[in-house]
């Protein structure tokens, strides 16, 4: 009997294995592959042009080095943290959140509406995004059409306001996916939980803080996983919004890593500041999990 | 369970196929690109060039029956996607455009290959300007790439604005002289910006050469030596340019940042700004006169030279040789995986004949490469033209460091001049900023310290 479930589980393991298999390769190409060449160049002197183009050496730790000596990884790095902060972390959680909380229960018409206007912004590819917000926040854009008519001053937003701009459009862009997992994670607290609170008396703060808090707990950081390693990545709204400008104030470290690998040809340095970032996603995910532990005990 | 293991086995093999089935489709022309010798040539360039390779596709399968001219324009990022494509045979194109900064690394990284043997036994080579020529010789002494365009640097000033500010025959020869008139202009009170500069990274390359290096070459110092191969940090040199910036921008002369922020100022320049007199001197290319004879203009702007004077740019303080310029240039290249180098030296010779070459100067405005065009009538007395003015300034010219580490080293030029011009840097910080990056770039060892 025993003998027999073995070779049944054995057999079963190969299947998987078998039906695994096209995917497994693809990831290994496409996924695996690219990221241990990233670690591989990441330790090589590698350029796009002139003699190290073609005599790639190792060169140790060095590209590591400089990067920990670079002034402008510092700025990237802390540009990358406000950005992360004010529009992934705080911005899409706290508004998707919001928006979630505020559709309960409410006219399903109405949260058709709402829902289809959130979702606008998140199935409208990147690039439309920062291309809409760049013609809205333009010196000569909607915006300022707008406050000249009220009678005031036209600002260069992009320009005077970098951050900002691009944490509004991020915010616009992402929060859709915060406020789904929200509905979904709201949708499935029994009522009665409430009723119960509701005949002890209980106040909607006292409800929000004591049953809907802990209940969506593992959705909230779910979502922050997601969010924040979505955020670190996102290049194509800032890189078309400002260039990584004015004076490299809006550069997170996906807009220098692409400076230095394909605008400054240095694909070795270029690739360290890749796993630098890749590291960085790890470090806040464990970081997360970690706490969703220590707050479960 | 056989027939699952069968049926998993199949579902492999189609997903296998299909990937492999891909490939082959995808690269329709895969085979025409690595066989030497056949009828389908490849050639890259710069988009903004798309009229004139039209006209040199059809030209050169009019004149060579069965052959077909694949033209592939690149978009932005030219040189990272040409350096991209050269990488393999298979995507190596077979005629590449090259920006001559760039040649030497190219040949560094084994890209492209020796035209020597072509140009030795070319007669029309003679023909190429021996200035020009510098730009497209690698270190070991060959020739890499057929040059067809250059261009100058110098001051742009609008006579009209000029007049009713009651500056009359301004001929600046020192610094000083461009910062008096700015000064003027500005004290005049109207919304003319007094004196133009690409100064952010927005602007690329343009701030890094058209600006700084403009500005630096009239210092009389040099950023790279070539007799020993090693960067050099002038810090009076680079405090007096970075001072020259800063004081555009310290007393309101320039443009406002979120102006000279615009990647396309250049074209904004050229074909509105100028024309719309908005602003009283610009230091840019003799090109801009190519705008205005196309008519890119809203209005056409056949008046131009009546109202825009193009004049030599003084050195810091007029002293010798008094004037300075830096020059660019554009050359056709063979890469080392092209399939079919034959027909893509006749191609290129076809390209810089002086008929082709007589009608790329009169459709962009950059200057010609050729003795033969620059002497003729043709070429002298276009209408809207400054090529007798920027063929002056020939003389005063310099060419950018060819040297492996000089596109990162612009692109750390831009970065710092952009932080003078918004005020994070002073002109001592920023020398002391520039130092610091070419050390992290190149390392102390390939640098010298004047």
């Amino acid at each position: 009997m025993a003998t027999s479930e073995t070779s049944n589980r054995k057999r079963m393991f190969k299947q998987t294995i078998l039906f695994l298999l096209p995917s497994l390769i693809l990831l290994i190409v496409f996924f695996i592959g690219p990221v241990i060449l990233t670690f591989f160049f990441s330790f090589t002197d590698f350029s796009l042009t002139g003699t190290t183009a073609r005599e790639v050496s190792f060169v140790g730790f060095n590209n590591f080095k400089n990067l920990f000596a670079d002034p402008r990884f510092f700025s990237a790095f802390s540009s990358t943290m406000i950005f992360l902060l004010a529009s992934g972390i705080i911005g899409q959680q706290l508004l998707g959140f919001v928006v979630a909380y505020l559709m309960q229960k409410k006219n399903p018409l109405f949260r058709k509406i709402v829902g289809a206007t959130i979702m606008a912004g998140w199935v409208t590819p990147e690039l439309i995004v920062a291309i809409s917000f760049v013609t809205f926040l333009h010196d000569g854009g909607t915006l300022n059409e707008f406050i000249t008519q009220l009678g005031f001053e036209p600002i260069s937003w992009l320009f005077e306001y970098p951050m900002t701009s691009i944490v509004i459009a991020n915010i616009w862009q992402g929060s859709a996916l915060s406020m789904l997992m929200f509905q979904s994670a709201l949708d499935a607290i029994p009522d009665s939980l409430y009723e119960a609170a509701e005949i002890d008396g209980a106040s909607s703060w006292k409800q929000l803080t004591n049953i809907t808090f802990p209940m969506i707990k593992s959705t909230i950081f779910t979502n922050l996983v997601i969010i924040t390693l979505s955020t670190l990545g996102v290049f194509t709204l800032i890189y078309t919004m400002t260039g990584g400008g004015p004076s490299g104030q809006t550069a997170t470290l996906p807009v220098f890593m692409y400076e230095q690998a394909f605008v400054n040809y240095q694909l070795g340095y270029g690739t360290a500041i890749a796993l630098v970032i890749l590291a960085f996603g790890i470090l806040l995910s464990i970081l997360y999990i970690r706490l969703l532990r220590v707050e479960d005990k | 369970m056989k027939k699952r293991y069968l049926l998993g086995f199949l579902v492999l093999l189609m997903i296998l196929g299909a990937c492999g089935s891909n490939e082959t489709t995808d690269n329709p022309n895969e085979d025409t690109t690595t066989n030497e010798g056949s009828n389908v040539l490849q050639v890259s360039y710069p988009s903004w060039w798309e009229d004139w390779f039209v006209d040199l596709k059809e030209d050169f399968e009019a004149q060579n029956e069965g052959i077909e001219v694949e033209l592939i324009p690149l978009f932005d990022d030219t040189t990272t996607k040409q350096a991209m494509m050269m990488q393999s045979p298979e995507t190596a194109p077979d005629v590449a455009v090259e920006d001559t900064f760039v040649l030497n690394s190219d040949v560094n990284a084994d890209y492209l290959s020796s035209m020597q043997e072509m140009v030795d036994s070319w007669e029309e080579w003679e023909q190429i300007s021996d200035t020009v020529k510098e730009g497209v010789t690698a270190e070991d002494g060959e020739i890499y790439g057929v040059p067809f365009s250059t261009d100058v640097q110098g001051l742009w000033f609008n006579k009209e604005i000029f007049s009713e500010a009651g500056i009359e025959d301004f001929a600046p020869e020192s610094w000083a002289d461009i910062l008096d008139a700015a000064r003027t202009i500005r004290d005049e009170g109207s919304d003319v910006i007094p004196l133009f500069i690409y100064a952010t990274k927005a602007t690329g390359e343009a701030t890094s050469m058209r600006t700084f290096q403009t500005l630096y070459s009239g210092t009389g110092s040099e950023l790279y030596n070539v007799d020993e191969s090693k960067w050099v940090i002038d810090t009076p040199a680079l405090e007096d340019t970075f001072s020259f910036i800063q004081t555009i921008y310290e007393e309101n002369l320039g443009p406002s940042l979120s102006v000279a922020s615009n990647s396309q100022v250049g074209t904004q320049l050229a074909e509105q700004m100028m024309p719309d007199n908005e602003v009283a001197m610009v230091i840019d290319g003799n090109w801009v006169t190519g705008t205005w004879r196309r008519g890119d203009t809203a209005e056409p702007y056949d008046n131009a030279m009546d109202i825009w004077g193009f004049l030599p740019l003084p050195t810091q303080e007029g002293q010798d040789p008094g004037f300075t310029s830096m020059s660019g240039g554009w050359a056709f290249s063979i890469p080392t995986h092209a399939g079919n180098k034959e027909l893509a030296e006749e191609f290129i010779q076809m390209a810089v004949d002086q008929e082709h070459q007589l009608d790329y100067v009169l459709q962009t405005g950059d200057m010609t490469v050729r003795s033969d065009v620059a002497e003729s009538e043709n070429y002298l007395n276009q209408e809207v033209s400054n090529y007798k003015e920027a063929d002056e300034i020939l003389e005063y010219t310099n060419f950018r460091p060819t040297a492996d580490a000089y596109a990162t080293i612009s692109t750390h030029i831009q970065e710092v001049v952009e932080n003078v011009a918004s005020g994070s840097y002073t002109p001592e910080e920023a020398a002391q900023q520039y130092e610091e990056g070419l050390i992290r770039i190149v390392g102390e060892d390939n640098i010298i310290k004047n």
